[in-house]
């Protein structure tokens, strides 16, 4: 009796979280029931809830604007910057590294930007190769060209990432993360897409390293490739035994790919880091130089899952 | 009277003067030679030498000219000698009068012209070294003979024995000058190098020596992070050796993954690379930082046996050559155990060193079955200790394959350093075999090579902001680890 009434007393309780959290939050706020297998059998677990982080219907002012390089990214913008978000009521948080602090952040030190930027060819008034440039770093290569609809499913939101540590910047480089401003939860997954920077870079190549522009596919003798780890740390252990979780962005081999370059949106599992605090990613790969990393590393997310 | 006897006294005084003045006409003094070099006159056959010394009172002198003791002409003061056969000879001038003789000797030495017995016709396959021995038949007793083979306008020896090599095929005409003294002589022979088939990758692997570390891959025959798809190749050591040779035969650019300090491999061309002297000869590609490429050995093969000796190796010398901090050092790896669960597989190594307080770990490699797992369906070996294998998905029963073995050491110099800020990268290193050097660092001229052994020797530290920029030793760690691509012969044309 007293276990029946327990556990009606735990499912009035989700039922009311499920309530609160649709009735608090805007429309990325997609509360899904965990998926059975992925459930425990214990009634603390089957209070968790999953949140489907879309992006979707936040306001302006957490979006690269302006141009799809993200003026307001940057010190140097005289508006107002763009501000770090924070979703609810996971508590993750996409900003810029060093966002939040009341001191003007730059995106070249790494971190998220929300955009709806989706630019994946010149522009009017544009020659060259911008739409594969940094000028055009807020851009997914998704969706219909400049339609603002490159977001997972055709959205219009979504988060860029940069940054990446290698031996030739680990002195000062930290990588880019996703962290929980309190609390702690499970980083379940997410949907990845190239950017219109990087993947342009990936056909064309670019200028770095040896000078001379090496599409991916024919970088280290037709054995290109570039990924994207991510590594769990739940306060200052990590999890998952230190081991990273990747997905390759674009792999090639004898010149031809193996998977990727991801210009459709591809999920991206994260589960195995467990329960995590945050969650620090890198890129890596073989277009390198002793400069280190010569691909733009950038990577475009969405529909971000969390189960608290 | 008085005036009588005056006048013949003056008569007596005028005839006395008349008289000894008469007598000193007559005394003639001998005469005097000079500007004779008392150095012998070195000359050739065929030379001419025109000998005029300095005579002083000339007047009535007679003149005589003599070779070793016969006289060859007279009267004349200047004599012209001529070089018609070798050997030494004094010409003697000799110059009398009625005062006296004088004589001076010219020492004159023709030497032997020089002859050097050289083969009409030579051959050679490609990329064969051809010892061309010359004798030299005849030619003066010196020291300072000088020898320069040439082909064209490019000189490509400079000793009497040529090691010759081409790494293409056709005619040439081959020259030998040698140089005595001043004696000069050329000979030209035509010299026919056969055309041969060969590949420009050294894709044989006669050994394999890796040095494991974090999420090594001692299986790769390919790219390190293509062992997903299909570059790992789980085999008994022999095994092994032949597929990578396979592979790399067809795509030069399959690379072994050597490992962290101590790691080598080494491979064989099926040619000798020719050392083309002002040139780079080789072209290796190799995984690492500008700061911490490997250390590149050659071989060339004497004895002809098939196999690099001992006494064969000779490091090519570059900018690290030297800098070592610990000139004999050692790791010894040993295997220790492999664990699984339910959801991963957990495989331990230990390694030491030889210090005097020796440095000591355990590396544990754990990885979740599903992301270990290659898209044909292996267990991945990516971070196994060398030969250890995982065959049996169901039991995921860790056995070490044939020939390798669980225990092993790498010797050798280690250059301690801080690689912070150096990106490693795959990169192509130029190499010329006229740098090979003996372990004193002495020069050591080689005709070509046949063998190549790459090795880690850089021992790495770095510094990295997530752990406090404190200096760690980074010699396990996965990106620091050293692969080898293609070792190409950069002659040989495709």
């Amino acid at each position: 009796m007293k276990k029946s009434l327990f556990t009606k007393t735990l499912l009035v309780a989700a039922i009311s979280v499920g309530v609160l959290a649709s009735c608090t939050k805007q429309n990325d706020l997609l509360p899904e029931a965990i998926p059975q297998s992925k459930s425990a059998s214990t009634s603390q677990t089957s209070l968790a809830t999953s949140y489907t982080i879309t992006f979707e219907g936040i306001s302006s002012s957490y979006k690269a604007n302006n141009t799809s390089y993200g003026d307001n990214a940057y010190s140097s913008w005289t508006g107002t910057q763009i501000a770090p978000y924070v979703h609810s009521p996971s508590n993750l948080k996409f900003a810029i590294k060093g966002a939040g602090g009341g001191s003007p952040v730059d995106y070249w030190n790494g971190g998220f930007v929300v955009s709806d930027w989706n630019y994946k060819s010149n522009i009017s008034g544009k020659t060259g190769d911008w739409w594969y440039s940094y000028l055009n770093q807020c851009s997914v290569y998704s969706g219909t060209h400049g339609a603002k609809n490159g977001g997972y499913a055709g959205s219009s939101n979504f988060a860029v990432m940069f940054g990446y540590v290698d031996s030739y910047n680990s002195s000062y480089a930290t990588r880019p993360k996703l962290d929980f401003t309190s609390g702690s939860g499970v980083v379940e997954g997410m949907y990845v897409s190239l950017s219109s920077y990087t993947y342009g870079v990936i056909q064309n190549g670019n200028a770095f390293g040896s000078g001379a522009a090496t599409p991916l596919k024919d970088v280290a003798g037709g054995t290109g490739y570039l990924k994207l780890l991510a590594y769990g740390f739940n306060g200052s252990a990590a999890t998952n035994n230190g081991d990273p979780v990747e997905i390759d962005l674009a792999r090639y081999n004898n010149h031809l790919p193996v998977a990727g370059p991801l210009t459709s949106w591809t999920y991206f599992d994260l589960s195995d880091l467990g329960n995590v605090t945050r969650v620090e990613f890198n890129i890596e790969g073989n277009d390198s130089g002793s400069y280190g990393l010569n691909t733009p590393a950038y990577v475009c997310i969405d529909n971000v899952k969390v189960t608290l | 009277m008085k005036n009588l006897k005056a006048v013949i006294f003056l008569k007596l005084l005028f005839l006395f003067t008349l008289i000894a003045s008469s007598c000193k006409k007559e005394v003639q003094v001998k005469p005097s030679i000079s500007g004779v070099s008392q150095e012998a006159t070195i000359l050739n056959i065929g030379d001419k030498l025109t000998l005029a010394p300095n005579v002083t009172n000339t007047k009535g002198n007679s003149y005589i000219w003599l070779v070793n003791g016969k006289e060859t002409a007279t009267g004349q003061l200047n004599y012209t000698f001529q070089a018609t056969e070798a050997g030494t000879f004094d010409v003697t001038f000799k110059v009398t009068n009625k005062g006296g003789t004088d004589q001076q000797s010219f020492k004159l030495i023709v030497e032997k012209p020089i002859v050097i017995s050289l083969a009409d016709q030579l051959n050679v396959s490609m990329c064969n070294v051809l010892e061309i021995m010359p004798v030299v038949t005849s030619g003066p007793d010196r020291e300072d003979y000088e020898y320069e083979w040439s082909i064209g306008d490019s000189i490509i020896g400079k000793q009497l024995k040529l090691s010759f090599i081409s790494p293409e095929a056709g005619t040439f005409n081959l020259t030998l000058r040698a140089t005595a003294g001043k004696q000069s002589v050329t000979y030209t022979r035509k010299i026919a190098v056969k055309a041969e088939q060969y590949v420009k990758n050294a894709y044989t692997v006669l050994e394999y020596a890796p040095s494991p570390g974090k999420n090594h891959n001692w299986s790769i025959i390919g790219a390190a992070n293509n062992w997903k798809y299909g570059d790992e190749y789980p085999l008994a050591y022999n095994e092994f050796l032949t597929k990578a040779a396979d592979i790399r035969k067809v795509n030069a650019n399959a690379a072994l993954f050597l490992g962290s300090w101590g790691g080598s491999a080494t491979f064989k061309f099926d040619h000798t690379v020719a050392n083309v002297s002002g040139k780079t000869d080789l072209e290796l590609t190799a995984f690492c930082s500008l700061r911490d490429q490997p250390a590149v050995y050659v071989a060339y093969d004497h004895n002809k046996n098939g196999m690099p000796d001992e006494n064969e190796w000779y490091e090519l010398k570059n900018d690290d050559f030297g800098q070592e901090d610990i000139p004999e050092y050692e790791m010894t790896f040993t295997y220790n155990k492999t664990e699984t669960d339910a959801r991963r597989i957990y495989s331990y190594f230990n390694w030491r060193d030889n210090q005097l307080s020796p440095a000591s770990g355990e590396v544990i490699t754990n990885k979740t079955f599903t992301s270990s797992m290659t898209t044909a369906g292996a267990f991945s070996n990516r971070g196994f200790f060398p030969g250890l294998n995982v065959a049996d998905n169901a039991t995921k029963q860790a056995v070490m394959l044939d020939g390798w073995r669980s225990s092993f050491s790498r010797k050798g110099k280690r250059l301690s350093r801080n690689l912070t800020g150096a990106a490693p990268f795959f990169q192509k290193l130029n190499l010329d075999i006229d740098m090979a050097v003996n372990k004193r660092g002495e020069n050591i001229q080689l005709p070509g090579i046949d063998f190549v052994k790459v090795k880690k020797v850089i021992y790495p530290f770095q510094q990295d902001l997530n752990t406090g920029n404190v200096m760690m030793d980074y010699n396990m760690e996965e990106g620091r680890m050293l692969q080898v691509g293609s070792i190409l012969d950069k002659h040989l044309k495709d």
